[in-house]
């Protein structure tokens, strides 16, 4: 993929975000959002070991946040 | 205007304001600390009062209870997993335990040798997992977290692939088999981190740093990264990287035969690792909040599988996804629904798409989560489901690397019995070439896996 293919579709996601942004919530009404299953990830431990799972089984790996390091696993 | 809430009960406090007591269910997502003051019998109700601030004194109603409420409630969801745009208020301590078993290989996939023996063992993984986790506040404006994992497996894996006379793409495994004198896997890795958050108004900076350890491969790795708020904190901006420095002694299998890559006693081989994300999340309406992010990694020096037969990969791996995700809340279900996608695409050929959803409905202290995942994955320029020629400079016929699809269902129980939540899980996981909606040039790999893990596990907040 070259970058102006990873660019493109970086601006998509992009101005989805912004055109959604035309709600405006206040802060006393966020209560849903702060609920605990409302988090992105709401089982940090349990999340690892999926993810821990995946990256050793699939070819692909990664998003939503930086990499950490490998593994050994075959 | 006033605030339209269900109003469970109207009295007069002794203070002789008037008191509104509000069901708990209807108070938890309404997030503001609400107060009253003696003075307000016969003005407008300008706030809410809840139980707690009517039973204590005016000093303590910034109780840590209420105090974790209205930080939660100010806090958009970040991008990392722990990190928050508020610092936590209580102290989190989590144990799981996971067994992960992966279906044992058909006897029909294993190759035999001219006798008819089989070449290898149809046994695989099968993997014990010990995790603890700590998050908390140090003080208010600075959190810790600390994480350490143990696991334990043991098993065989995929060798190398053969043709029978067929024509039928077969599986040599490692494990006891007297004609091929290979060896089955036993083998322990532990790995830990500990990450420092620190809160500012109006964001947050983070760094940390773990490991991985094993007795072939010792990983370290640190990353930094940042939230910013903006726009009222209805909007997080977030950016971060990571860098890790991997070493690998492969061990040299007992006939030492066709093993590519031998690492030279007392030596060891390098792979390092280079990964950057910017994200961005938007909360869209009461009951909505949606992300979308990007991120990138290149992995340089050693990236073949040491234990495969015939496995030549390139020294260089550079890799991008695109990931979005969806958290809205259905009040009246009292049941939150998650949706994330990824796309994911590499320089060696391989591109996919990973769809996950899941739905988190409570019933009073129970939580019941059901998931779906689907998994779908091209082939590796370089992949083939039998290796004939080893000329090429590159060459694998890991099943991993090959264009197939996969499904995985889980259930998930949560009981919060405060101060401690109990979890249960399982997952069933299934990948097959017919998963996938492309017609593949190739065979499909014998060696796809199915797994099945089970997680037990606790959680204590003080």
């Amino acid at each position: 993929m070259n970058l102006m293919s990873v660019a493109s579709k970086l601006s998509m996601v992009l101005a989805v975000i912004l055109l959604s942004a035309c709600a405006d919530v206040p802060i006393y009404k966020r209560g849903a959002l702060a609920k605990p299953e409302m988090a992105w990830e709401p089982d940090p431990l349990e999340g690892a070991i999926k993810k821990h799972v995946y990256y050793s089984k699939e070819a692909a790996s990664g998003g939503a946040e930086a990499a950490g390091g490998g593994c050994g696993c075959n | 205007m006033e605030p339209k809430l269900p109003v469970e009960d109207v009295a007069v406090t002794k203070f002789g304001a008037r008191k509104l007591v509000l069901r708990k269910s209807d108070l938890e997502p309404i997030c503001p600390i609400y107060v009253i003051s003696p003075n307000t019998r016969n003005s407008k109700i300008k706030k809410l009062l809840s139980r707690e601030t009517v039973s204590q004194p005016m000093s303590k109603i910034k109780s840590r209870r209420l105090m974790a409420l209205s930080a939660a409630a100010a806090a958009l969801p970040g991008i990392s997993t722990t990190a928050q745009a508020a610092a936590p208020t209580e102290h989190t301590m989590g144990y799981r335990y996971t067994k992960y078993t992966e279906s044992d290989l058909k006897a029909s996939d294993l190759a035999v040798d001219a006798e008819g023996n089989p070449r290898g063992s149809k046994k695989r993984y099968d993997i014990d997992v010990h995790q603890f986790g700590y998050s908390g506040p140090l003080t208010s404006e600075w959190a810790l977290s600390l994480s350490l994992q143990n696991e334990v497996l043991s098993g065989a894996s995929p060798w190398n692939t053969v043709r029978d006379e067929n024509g039928d793409v077969k599986v040599v495994m490692t494990g006891a088999s007297p004609a091929d004198k290979l060896q089955g896997i036993e083998e322990e890795r532990t790995d830990g981190s500990a990450g420092l958050t620190y809160y500012y108004k109006g964001g947050s900076v983070s760094g940390n740093v773990a490991f991985s350890t094993e007795d072939d491969y010792d990983s370290t790795s640190f990353g930094f990264s940042w939230e910013g708020e903006f726009d009222k904190k209805q909007t997080v901006i977030a950016a971060g990287f990571s860098l890790s420095d991997d070493e690998l002694a492969p061990e040299a299998n007992v006939d030492k035969r066709n093993q590519r890559h031998i690492i030279p006693p007392g030596t060891k081989a390098k792979k390092d690792s280079t990964s950057f994300f910017v994200s961005a999340s938007r909360i869209t309406g009461m009951n909505t909040v949606i992300l979308g992010g990007f991120s990138w990694t290149k992995k340089e020096g050693y990236l073949h599988d040491a234990y495969k037969a015939n496995d030549q990969r390139p020294d260089e791996k550079e890799m991008w996804t695109i990931n979005g995700s969806l958290r809205h809340y259905m009040k009246k279900q009292k049941m939150a629904a998650h949706l994330d996608f990824r796309f994911y695409d590499d320089d060696w050929g391989v591109t996919s798409y990973t769809y996950t959803g899941s739905l988190h409905k409570k019933y009073g202290k129970l939580m019941v989560i059901p998931s779906l995942r689907y998994y779908l994955q091209s082939k590796a320029d370089f992949y083939a489901p039998v290796i004939v020629n080893t000329e090429f400079n590159y060459f694998a016929d890991d099943a991993r690397l090959s264009d197939y699809g996969a499904y995985s269902l889980g259930l998930k129980f949560k009981l919060d019995v405060k101060p401690i939540t109990y979890t249960a899980s399982m997952e069933f996981y299934d990948a097959s070439q017919d998963l996938s909606p492309s017609k593949s040039d190739f065979d499909e790999h014998p060696a796809l896996i199915s797994f099945t893990r089970f997680t037990l596990g606790a959680d204590y907040k003080f």
